[in-house]
């Protein structure tokens, strides 16, 4: 039995605890939003198997330190219900900001990626929302970095079928044996993915027909 | 008689002495030779038979004659191979012109894997510079330096061995020092080569090249993954050029060139693979060879993929 005298003296014990777990309440229940939930078009099954065939081997893409993983800073690897509650938390749900969504200019962060690829440019048009690990595409299937051939291959399709019988691209490895594929991103900058002109090698130097001499003094 | 021995040696002593002292001056001669040479080496080169009727144990004492004259020469271990070539592979080579840039790195890793001298300049890949809309190789340029590659306006077409399936170049060779193996690939046996360049001659291509001098590598950028037909460092007065790299593609790598090309435009496989990356290339592009009416039937593949 607890006695009186100790029971008073827990009260402050017991009211920090209040305070404490106040802290972590779910006040969503309470505001009643209506749920928001984002359903993608399910493609159909016949499509969805045929993409399962198609795993190339490919050589692991680069990724930039600092800039990958996405989530790092992109709510670090919580999923989408779990970050509505963050959201909706009483004291820290205003650090959760919800991603902004309209397409712009980035001012302050990405700074130096440089959209210059197709008409309507905009980072969520591959870069999956939700998990910002995974790239999206156009059906609404999350797909990893190392399949990013998929993305491309959704407009460009006839250089992904070039690639895929190794007609465009290139492969490391062995000839009669394993051999990778090098992905997409590996020689395009996928944000711009045109080449820049590069310096040659120099030129072969001119032969000098008929003066045996300059042969000769070399050795 | 008296007068005569003192005046002199008879001529029996004279002819005695003489032969002695000729016999001793052409010992000496031999064994100042040998020590020139480096002891029999010289000799077993000289007397060494083609590679095609080589035995294996001729071949394994070649070999390590060869590994140690390098050794001697370069201060360094070398892998010297004579692999034979693969069973069912027939090489065959792609390349695509319309994303070929001209930035002549082919060339340059070719000199680099392949030990051709720097001096005087060898090159195997040739880079010819066309005008859009013309394939006219008499207005070609394959001394092009512009800042920045591609240009405007042009497009580039390298050019090497075509490793033809009917090869001129082996035709006209009058030591057979030069032949084409079962795999495709016309290669040289350096040591029966006699520097007549009849074959430089014949090649339409223009793919061959002379050591006009003892050539010169760099020790520090010497490639010692060699092949004995490939790319082990070639004498004075022989005949050269490119193998598809067979020290490479013979233990299952791409050729250097492959390996390097930034754009990708170069394809290398086994013809008789039907999923090979040329087998591809055939069956899904219009390919075309170089001066086909000549009827070299080359392996050489260019197309235009865009």
């Amino acid at each position: 039995m607890i006695k009186f005298n100790t029971w008073k003296k827990q009260i402050p014990f017991i009211l920090m605890c209040l305070i404490y777990t106040g802290a972590f309440i779910d006040v969503s229940a309470a505001q009643k939003e209506p749920e928001v939930k984002t359903v993608y078009p399910v493609p159909p099954p016949a499509h969805k198997e045929r993409e399962a065939e198609e795993v190339f081997p490919v050589v692991p893409p680069f990724v930039i330190r600092g800039l990958f993983p996405c989530q790092a800073c992109h709510r670090k690897g919580i999923r989408k219900e779990s970050r509505e509650i963050d959201r909706n938390n009483l004291f820290f749900g205003k650090y959760f900001k919800s991603p902004n969504l309209k397409p712009r200019i980035l001012s302050r962060m990405h700074v130096n990626i440089k959209l210059q690829h197709g008409e309507f440019q905009w980072c969520l048009n591959c870069h999956a929302t939700d998990e910002r690990n995974y790239l999206k595409l156009i059906n609404g299937d999350i797909i990893s970095l190392v399949e990013s051939y998929r993305l491309c291959g959704q407009c460009h399709g006839l250089i992904y079928r070039d690639w895929k019988s190794g007609i465009h691209g290139r492969r490391v490895g062995q000839w009669n044996g394993k051999k990778l594929y090098l992905l997409c991103v590996h020689c395009h900058d996928p944000h711009s993915p045109k080449f820049r002109k590069i310096m040659p090698k120099d030129p072969p130097r001119r032969p000098n027909y008929g003066r045996w001499e300059s042969v000769n003094s070399i050795k | 008689m008296r007068k005569k021995e003192s005046n002199g040696v008879s001529r029996r002593t004279f002819l005695k002495a003489s032969g002695a002292a000729s016999a001793v001056l052409a010992l000496g001669g031999c064994g100042f030779r040998e020590k020139f040479f480096s002891s029999n080496d010289t000799l077993k080169e000289f007397i060494q038979r083609n590679f095609k009727e080589m035995s294996p144990e001729e071949i394994e004492e070649v070999r390590q004659r060869l590994l140690k004259q390098y050794k001697k020469k370069y201060g360094r271990d070398f892998v010297l191979g004579t692999e034979p070539p693969f069973p069912n592979v027939v090489f065959a080579y792609g390349l695509d012109l319309s994303r070929c840039i001209g930035c002549r790195r082919c060339v340059y890793a070719c000199v680099q894997e392949n030990n051709q001298s720097r001096r005087p300049e060898i090159q195997w890949i040739r880079v010819l510079r066309f005008k859009k809309g013309s394939m006219n190789f008499e207005e070609s340029d394959h001394y092009y330096d512009p800042r920045m590659v591609p240009e405007e306006g042009y497009y580039y077409m390298p050019v090497q061995c075509q490793q033809c399936e009917n090869p001129p170049c082996v035709k006209v060779c009058p030591t057979k020092a030069t032949w084409k193996d079962s795999d495709g690939i016309v290669v040289i046996d350096y040591n029966w080569c006699i520097g007549c360049r009849y074959c430089m001659a014949a090649c339409p291509y223009w793919a061959r090249r002379f050591n006009f001098a003892e050539p010169e590598i760099p020790i520090k950028e010497i490639n010692r993954n060699l092949h004995y037909l490939g790319n082990r460092p070639r004498m004075r007065g022989v005949v050269e050029k490119c193998t598809f790299c067979v020290q490479r593609t013979r233990r299952g790598r791409y050729p250097a060139c492959v390996e390097v090309c930034p754009v990708g435009a170069r394809k290398f496989g086994n013809i008789l693979d039907p999923k090979s990356e040329i087998s591809q290339v055939i069956e899904r592009q219009r390919v075309f060879r170089l001066k086909e009416d000549l009827n070299t039937q080359s392996r050489f593949y260019y197309f235009f993929s865009i």
